[in-house]
């Protein structure tokens, strides 16, 4: 049996790495008996949505990119 | 062939409309705000020098993405990323009990799906992301932004898968830290 802790490093970690058989059948254990851990699956998968629909604007506005650009022009002198 | 004082004018127009995607790309491949907006200055800058030597063979633009490469390659040379093995979370220390158990406070609930609340996560991301290290702005964005593989990430990070994964679980809990300790403010 693993805890929520556990789980959530295993949901990590399967994003970026093949999980061993055991640690697959953990997961679902403990997925299938806690309701906290099956809330925290639905927000971890809008993050990541999140992240790869917003690229560039989760970090960066329009003023920014028109506040650099100006930057860039009186250094260069233009 | 374009005189000099066309190549200038093409050169400030380059900048006005196409600045963003300079900067996208830099952002895509080095992570980090701050380098990105830096090699992006100093492509413009090394190029405005030797305009003279533009022979004018490719579109300007096409010119200055092979300067902006070349700076992101020397940038990676350069840099020597920390790969030091992180063996305490103090995140999980805030959001989980001894026992392992999530602290309820930290779960959202479900009726936070709403397009209004989503709409403020996405604003507080932009926020909550600029705080996390160079180092794991820089993992997320290879991840998440061009989609690179692990085996990438560990070869431009210099770092070891284990080190991905933990640096994508610290990261999201400090995400969801900040991001929710934000929502609690306007409750």
């Amino acid at each position: 049996m693993i805890n929520c802790k556990k789980y959530t490093r295993y949901l990590h970690k399967s994003e970026v790495t093949e999980l061993k058989w055991y640690e697959k059948i953990l997961m679902k254990y403990h997925y299938l008996i806690c309701h906290l851990c099956k809330r925290y699956t639905i927000e971890n998968e809008h993050l990541n949505q999140i992240l790869k629909e917003n690229k560039t604007n989760a970090v960066i506005s329009d003023e920014e990119i028109e506040q650099y650009k100006d930057q860039l022009i009186k250094k260069i002198q233009l | 062939m374009y005189t000099e004082a066309t190549i200038k004018e093409n050169f400030k127009e380059v900048i006005f409309k196409k600045y963003k995607n300079f900067f996208t790309h830099a952002f895509i491949n080095v992570g980090c705000k701050e380098t990105a907006k830096d090699l992006v200055q100093e492509t413009f800058l090394t190029a405005y020098q030797k305009l003279s030597h533009f022979e004018q063979k490719s579109s300007l633009e096409t010119w200055l993405f092979g300067i902006l490469n070349n700076k992101i390659l020397e940038h990676y040379r350069k840099k020597k990323s920390e790969s030091q093995r992180i063996t305490k979370f103090e995140e999980e220390e805030i959001l989980f009990h001894k026992n392992g158990r999530w602290k309820k406070e930290w779960i959202i609930d479900e009726h936070s799906d709403s397009e209004e609340t989503q709409n403020t996560i996405i604003k507080f991301l932009k926020q909550c992301f600029s705080k996390l290290s160079e180092q794991y702005q820089k993992i997320f964005s290879l991840k998440f932004f061009s989609e690179k593989s692990t085996n990438e990430i560990c070869q431009l990070c210099n770092v070891t898968e284990d080190n991905v994964w933990q640096v994508l679980h610290r990261g999201k809990l400090q995400l969801k830290i900040c991001i929710q300790s934000q929502l609690k403010k306007l409750k």
